[in-house]
């Protein structure tokens, strides 16, 4: 196998214990995750609001420092990497951020934004520029004619375009979309999912979705990756992820999302214990557990006090649940 | 976004009386570029212990339709072009400020989209909920206290004592919204305005807050207007849901019969967005943008984006035709079907 193309190892982020009247312990944002992406895969990351998503996105495109753990992009290192180096590892990867109009400076034109990442990172400017701008535009689905307008201009589905149009006109190989369709009408999201597909298509390339709807990424991805709490609890290729689920905190991500009800019986039970525990307010797992247990409809003594070890249960398909090794699979 | 439709409640029989009547609710906006068409002739009833679902995209008038209810918006720039309110047999006079001061808050009350916005950053929670007690006549005491100790808790918070010390800042995103439910429940209101409340949401979330209205329509009996952009929200809540496009109510029908048989095409196309329906490999794909409201297409505002649009769509306005169980839809599609 090829050297992946992003590897993110042992990655741990504490963000320090802000000050003032209570003091707090440090928020663990991610803890120990380890995720390796390899030339033209999709991965699709799940899990709810503070499973660690946006913090694993940032460090993976090398906009934020890890506390511990390594990181390369491309081939590159980032804990022994020169300026050089680093800068082009940043280069490599194209970041949708989650506030799309927020992500954009509302002084400035279009053009303006578009044409920053061309100038600083592969020196272009002036006409070339502006006919590289165009045509990204163009392929993105809005005129290149809109380029000298300014953000508030645009509706919500054309800021997700121009977001897409500015993380990919430098072509970088990785392209890193955080939530890129949660802000949007569920009208206006197949229009900007079908239109990343075909760009990841056209372009070749490798990228990684982050999404709290398990049916963004089913459609968009190969591999999904479930996180909760700073912790990956199940990764595998789609047709293991969703069609058979094994991570009691899995099922009941899809079953939340199952607008089909294609999740019946014993899954569709454990979902609904899962969803009555959490609405009685669920108390966190222990840090030195499982992070489900306390929500867990089949916590076992074993989940608080033992981190669950990574089990394969299918090729390429992991999951971390004492419940799941203890009945041998059979949730 | 999506959320698990299982367990349903019981469709209630609305009252003889409608609680609530709209009758062609008509609301404009002045701006530079022309006349912003944001309600048209909006009617509907709304029965005591019922509660309808209003669905459509952004800009397409459910959020000036609720706040009109109580008449919230001012004018300028907001422009009551047409439109009469009943609440409880009586008409609401947009003049009479009196009557409505005692209506908004108190027996029609909003929750709104963005629970953090919703709140006052530099007040505890517990300042804020006293506040409204306070505004409807009951200073803080320790009375006031258990109300609103036992309002938090009945909205699923698990430790409301510790809450009320804490900052709207502090909260997750599904907390604040539970926090702004509780705030419109505290006086015991007759109606619930929910406008968006599950949107900036995770699936958990959405499921913790539904439930939660649910079930105090079920408790409080109160009647509950659910507005959303996407069907499947409104599914598990709605006894019938109204669907608005460009300002207008295009489709209406008991959520049973809209689902089973969705008439309007872009009822359909809702419906198909929100299941996430495949088609040829691609998601199925609603094209093109609701419609600018200051410069309406000619005919059927939806022509422009409608699969089944034909040469009449594009020059005539279809009228809302009645069909089956209290339906209707705005559709010349429907002449044809022959009922």
């Amino acid at each position: 196998m090829t050297e992946p193309i992003v590897a993110l190892r042992g990655i741990r982020k504490a963000f320090p214990a802000r000050g003032g009247p209570r003091r707090r312990m440090p928020t663990i944002a991610l803890d120990d995750v380890t995720l390796n992406v390899e030339v033209g895969e999709s991965v699709g990351i799940v899990g709810d609001s503070g499973a660690g998503k946006s913090t694993l996105a940032w460090i993976a495109a090398g906009l934020m420092q890890p506390t511990s753990g390594s990181i390369s992009i491309d081939g590159i290192d980032l804990g022994d990497a020169s300026a050089k180096q680093l800068r082009s590892a940043r280069r490599s990867v194209g970041f949708v951020f989650q506030d799309a109009l927020g992500s954009f400076n509302p002084m400035r034109t279009v053009e303006h934004s578009l044409g920053l990442p061309l100038a600083h990172y592969l020196g272009v400017t002036g006409v070339a520029a502006r006919t590289a701008i165009g045509d990204m535009m163009e392929r993105v689905g809005l005129r290149g004619s809109q380029m000298t307008r300014y953000p508030h201009e645009f509706s919500g589905g054309q800021i997700q375009r121009l977001a897409i149009a500015r993380a990919l006109v430098t072509r970088p190989p990785i392209v890193i979309l955080d939530e890129p369709v949660s802000a949007l009408d569920v009208s206006i999201r197949a229009q900007i999912l079908n239109l990343l597909r075909d760009l990841a298509r056209e372009f070749r390339l490798t990228y990684l979705l982050i999404a709290t709807d398990p049916n963004v990424v089913e459609h968009m991805t190969e591999r999904t990756v479930v996180m909760y709490a700073g912790r990956i609890l199940e990764s595998g290729p789609r047709a293991g992820v969703f069609v058979e689920p094994r991570h009691p905190y899995t099922v009941s991500l899809l079953l939340l999302g199952d607008v089909q009800g294609r999740i019946h019986g014993s899954h569709g039970l454990l979902a609904e214990k899962v969803a009555t525990a959490a609405e009685r307010g669920a108390t966190s797992g222990s840090a030195s557990g499982c992070p489900f247990a306390g929500t867990c409809p089949l916590e076992l003594p074993i989940c608080r006090a033992e981190r669950p070890e990574l089990v394969r249960v299918g090729p390429s398909h992991l999951v971390t649940c004492h419940a799941y090794a203890a009945t041998g699979g059979s949730l | 976004m999506s959320v698990m439709n299982t367990d349903p409640i019981p469709a209630s029989k609305p009252a003889e009386t409608p609680l609530l009547e709209v009758s062609g609710l008509t609301v404009r906006f002045g701006s530079p570029d022309g006349e912003v068409h944001a309600v048209e002739d909006v009617s509907f009833t709304l029965g005591r212990g019922e509660s309808i679902g209003i669905v459509g995209e952004s800009g397409s008038g459910k959020t000036v339709t609720c706040t009109s209810l109580t008449w919230l918006l001012p004018s300028p720039p907001a422009r009551y072009v047409n439109g009469r309110i009943r609440y409880d047999t009586r008409e609401l006079r947009r003049d009479d400020e009196g009557t409505l001061r005692a209506v908004r808050g108190s027996r029609i009350a909003m929750v709104f989209q963005n629970a953090r916005a919703a709140l006052d950053p530099s007040y505890r929670i517990g300042q804020q909920l006293h506040e409204i007690l306070a505004a409807h006549g009951q200073p803080r005491s320790a009375a006031t206290r258990r109300i609103v100790v036992e309002t938090l808790r009945s909205c699923n918070i698990a430790d409301p004592d510790a809450l009320l010390e804490r900052y709207p800042h502090e909260l997750s995103g599904g907390v604040a919204q539970r926090v702004t439910i509780a705030m419109a429940l505290i006086v015991k209101p007759d109606v619930i305005i929910a406008d968006e409340p599950t949107t900036a949401l995770d699936l958990l979330s959405q499921l913790e807050v539904l439930r939660l209205l649910e079930r105090i329509r079920v408790d409080i009996g109160c009647s509950i207007v659910l507005v959303s952009h996407d069907l499947a929200v409104v599914r598990r809540i709605a006894d019938r849901v109204l669907i608005m496009y460009a300002g207008r109510i295009v489709e209406r029908g008991s959520t049973e019969a809209l689902f089973s048989d969705p008439r309007h095409p872009y009822t359909r196309a809702l419906l198909a967005s929100s299941q996430q329906r495949l088609q040829g490999g691609q998601l199925y794909e609603l094209a093109g943008q609701p419609p600018d409201l200051a410069h309406l297409p000619a005919g059927c505002s939806f022509s422009p984006r409608c699969p089944n649009a034909f040469d009449r769509c594009h020059v005539e306005d279809p009228r809302p035709i009645g069909f089956g169980v209290d339906r209707e839809a705005r559709c010349f599609l429907l002449e044809s079907d022959g009922d």
